[in-house]
């Protein structure tokens, strides 16, 4: 699908997410002029302190957001509050940085002057220092606002909307014109944020300075009134947004959940199926959260109560939560998980899903045959001849790839880590021999991957089933039964189906869960 | 007025000042000269405490300034600095009204004040929307005095005001501000490395050097008795003839002169006028030592009857000067009066001595024979 098509057919999606994404940054650069300047006007007076606090700012830009980002979600949580904190954090430097330069390069005679005429030191930082400086830490909120425009994308990782939803959505189910609908508007929003604070620049400059050489004072003063003008549409339009964002979020139903989903095909599939049906079952309004990043991201969400509830795969309850080894025992894992969620964090499981999404290794099917592979063990033979792409949870865990190669006792080659669909990718263009993949991945389908059997049954059950924050079910006991219903329904091979859809046939995947549902008569 | 006593400042361990202690009269405009690192710069700036002192006391009208407020002291002392002291961001009314609008005083007087400032110095009020930067240096250091000028202060620092401008701007910025301060009688202090800037303004020239006052008087006295060779180093040995209003009758005359009493005959005269090789006679009382004529060689040839005595030709309506005048008002004389000699008679009537074309061009040519020898 292409991106004009996607951005048509979509409009909605990509105008909300534009403007929730114009919000965000806005609330965020706003935030970091208000704390960043009065901190670079402060250190200019305690030179003392500027090594330190310019240090710090140096720092956190230092940090990988990402990092910074999964930092941030033990403390804060998810959704708007950390990603606007992360991204003031990222904008502090440059305004802190700039205000400090601007405020101290002041000419000492001009300086020297205005105290000798009596001005107190109050009346010198306000009439002189800051004006005069003001071009210089314009440039710095300028630098500021742009690079948050590009940051602020990252907030869809945490569940906080924005233009990011589309790209990390896209990745994930290989739609380049999902991609690009989130990537253009991003990039065309940091080209008019960066002449918008041009703009503001230009004004703050001392018609005495700007006018200089072909550009004289009137001229200058003319295109002010027009600079003036656009500055007003602009913040017409931002009062305007956040008003009608203000009033939205009044009429929201009380009887609202949040269903969280992590960030892959089925994920998002189920999220929608999930929602659809408890929001024709019942008057429960639903919150659809989907694309929230991994299991950390959103257990942690679930026990913070940010997301009420997601669908967790009980062999990652067991061995990643609870820090079981491997078990290919599907009752008891379950039985486990579920008693020991409940004693030690409160969190309820429902009945497990009919579907399996575990962990299964796919090879080409040129690969298959060259080496007559059809089961692990064979691959076990030629492994170490082999490349493995896999995702990097799976690389890093008990029950993936380490665990894998001493139950079946091998080594690959080499190993790459690739997340998302790319692992896909690299298979495809024979980057990579192997990969790990979910059985019930619409991926598998469409680039039409061998599955190897994992005939020593190394690979633990990862049965679907949902997951919610304490309290949760007493207050909405009517989800309980829709859900089980569903669950019912959902087989390894209607996820593939389902996962197919989105992957290879580019749906969005709440429509494809809408049509299922309907078709199977299961909502109205 | 502003008194200095035994006022010390030390940066570290560099003393920049040592127990200086004078004053500035009130009304006088007195200028700090030397060396740059003399010290003259941060003397002014004690005065209005952007510089604080290590030891000692600055008093004006009496208070020690270091127990006033420092903001109010400095409102009540103009300040002019090298045109950079104009805000770069504000207009001409801007920069000239900051401080009564920040002193809160009516906006109607501070308009008022303003146009009676601007046309004080020279400037009318189609500068007030104008920038700094729009304006030449010299229109810039204008306002920079107009600006001084806005709470009407009793005191006025200037630093270097004119150093940056052109010699031509510089000059008329010098005369103007002589006339200004002709009518507002201000006391000011002005900080200058230019010797000849200091003595077309100073009342009172205070010569520095490392970090002490090495001659404080008037400009006349600096040039003509200056106390040591650094200041006869630093005044240079020609300047006298930048003011050359400053050598007077007396500093040139002979006084030797040769002189007769009324009563010699004409034929003794010439003989005495001979023998002492000099081209006329004063006629003395010798009593009274009051001036009665002069006799002159071509009197006397006309005068058939050489024995008679000098007071019948001798001319008695001279031409005479004071002590005091100058050079200027000497040749001045001469060139009117077309006369080769003036008596130079006090105002008791008592003769002191001669001025004679000679004597003249000895004076007057000593400035460019000792620029040969240098």
């Amino acid at each position: 699908m292409n991106v004009f098509e996607y951005i048509t057919t979509n409009l909605d999606q990509v105008m909300n997410l534009t403007k929730e994404h114009i919000l965000l940054t806005t609330v965020a650069v706003g935030l970091a002029v208000l704390i960043g300047v009065p901190l670079g006007i402060l250190i200019s007076y305690f030179r003392k302190a500027s090594d330190t606090v310019l240090g710090g700012a140096n720092i956190v830009q230092a940090i990988p957001s990402m990092a910074l980002l999964g930092l941030a979600i033990p403390l804060l949580g998810i959704g708007s509050l950390p990603a606007v904190v992360i991204v003031i954090l990222y904008s502090l430097l440059p305004i802190i940085k700039n205000t400090y330069t601007g405020i101290t390069s002041i000419d000492k005679d001009t300086l020297e002057s205005a105290k000798a005429i009596g001005l107190t030191r109050v009346q010198i930082l306000v009439k002189i220092r800051i004006p005069l400086a003001l071009p210089i830490i314009m440039a710095g909120v300028r630098i500021s606002s742009v690079t948050a425009v590009g940051l602020m994308t990252m907030a869809a990782f945490i569940g906080a909307g924005g233009l990011g939803f589309l790209i990390f959505s896209g990745i994930s189910t290989t739609n380049n014109g999902q991609i690009l609908a989130g990537a253009i508007p991003a990039a065309i929003l940091a080209l008019i944020v960066d002449y918008i604070f041009g703009l503001v620049e230009k004004l703050v400059t001392p018609v005495s300075i700007q006018s200089t050489g072909s550009n004289t004072k009137e001229m200058v003063i003319k295109s002010r009134k027009t600079q003036k003008v656009i500055l007003g549409m602009v913040a017409a339009l931002l009062v305007v947004m956040f008003v009608s964002n203000w009033v939205g979020s009044l009429d929201k139903a009380d009887k609202t959940i949040t269903i969280g989903g992590k960030d892959y095909t089925e994920q998002f599939v189920v999220v929608h199926l999930m929602s659809d049906m408890i929001e024709d079952r019942t008057d429960i309004k639903v919150n659809r959260k989907d694309n929230l990043g991994g299991t950390q991201v959103l257990f942690g969400a679930t026990k913070s109560g940010d997301v009420d509830m997601y669908l967790e795969y009980t062999g990652t309850i067991y061995g990643d939560t609870l820090g079981y080894s491997p078990n290919s025992d599907m009752i008891e894992v379950y039985d486990v998980s579920k008693k020991e969620l409940k004693e030690q964090f409160d969190i309820d499981l429902l009945k497990q899903f009919n579907f399996n999404n575990t962990y299964i290794l796919a090879v080409r099917p040129e690969t298959a045959k060259e080496y007559n592979l059809s089961t692990v063990s064979d691959l076990a033979l030629v492994a170490d001849r082999l490349t493995i792409g896999s995702s990097l949870e799976f690389l890093n865990r008990e029950d993936g790839i380490i665990g894998l190669e001493k139950h079946y006792g091998f080594n690959f080659g080499s190993e790459v880590g690739i997340n998302g669909a790319n692992k896909y990718l690299a298979i495809d263009n024979s980057e990579t021999d192997v990969t790990d993949a979910f059985s019930t991945d619409g991926l598998l389908k469409k680039f039409e991957l061998v599955q190897l059997e994992d005939d020593k049954n190394f690979f633990p059950p990862y049965f679907a089933v949902p997951l919610m924050r304490s309290g949760l079910l007493d207050e909405y006991p009517e989800i309980e039964g829709v859900l089980n219903e569903l669950g019912e329904v959902l087989t390894n091979e209607i996820m593939v189906e389902l996962n197919y859809q989105v992957d290879e046939l580019q749906k969005q995947p709440r429509q494809v869960a809408n049509e299922f549902l309907k078709e199977q008569g299961l909502i109205n | 007025m502003i008194e200095f006593r035994q006022v010390s400042k030390r940066f570290k361990d560099t003393t920049v000042l040592k127990d200086i202690t004078f004053d500035i009269e009130k009304g006088k405009l007195v200028v700090l000269i030397g060396l740059s690192g003399c010290g003259k710069t941060t003397t002014l700036k004690m005065i209005n405490r952007l510089v604080k002192a290590t030891s000692g006391t600055i008093t004006i009208n009496g208070e020690d300034i270091s127990k006033k407020d420092k903001i109010k002291l400095r409102r009540n002392i103009g300040y002019v600095i090298q045109q950079t002291g104009l805000f770069p961001h504000m207009t001409i009314r801007e920069n000239i009204e900051i401080i009564a609008r920040a002193e809160k005083r009516p906006v109607e007087a501070i308009s008022k004040r303003t146009a009676e400032l601007l046309d004080m110095v020279g400037m009318d009020d189609s500068f007030l929307d104008r920038y700094p930067n729009e304006l030449s240096g010299g229109q810039q250091q204008r306002v920079g005095v107009a600006r001084a000028f806005a709470l009407d202060p009793e005191i006025i620092l200037m630093d270097e005001p004119f150093s940056a401008l052109d010699p031509i701007t510089r000059t008329s910025l010098q005369e103007e501000l002589v006339s200004l301060q002709a009518k507002v009688k201000k006391t000011i202090v002005f900080v200058t490395h230019d010797m000849s800037e200091a003595i077309k303004i100073a009342d009172m020239i205070c010569i520095m050097d490392k970090g002490k006052i090495i001659q404080y008087d008037n400009p006349e006295n600096i040039l003509k008795n200056p106390t040591n060779d650094f200041v006869n180093e630093f005044v240079g040995k020609n300047r006298i003839w930048e003011s050359p209003e400053y050598i007077r009758a007396k500093d040139i005359m002979i006084d030797d002169i040769v002189t007769c009493s009324s009563d010699l005959s004409l034929s003794r005269a010439l003989d005495k006028m001979r023998t002492n090789k000099v081209n006329s006679l004063i006629v003395m009382d010798k009593k009274s030592k009051r001036m009665d004529g002069i006799v002159k060689p071509k009197l006397i040839s006309k005068a058939k009857d050489r024995t008679i005595s000098v007071e019948n030709i001798m001319i008695k309506d001279f031409v005479s000067v004071g002590p005091e005048d100058s050079v200027v008002e000497i040749l001045k004389v001469i060139e009117e009066n077309n006369i080769s000699e003036i008596p130079v008679i006090d105002d008791q009537g008592l003769l002191l001595g001669l001025v004679t074309q000679s004597t003249l061009i000895t004076t007057l040519s000593e400035q460019y024979l000792e620029e040969e020898v240098e």
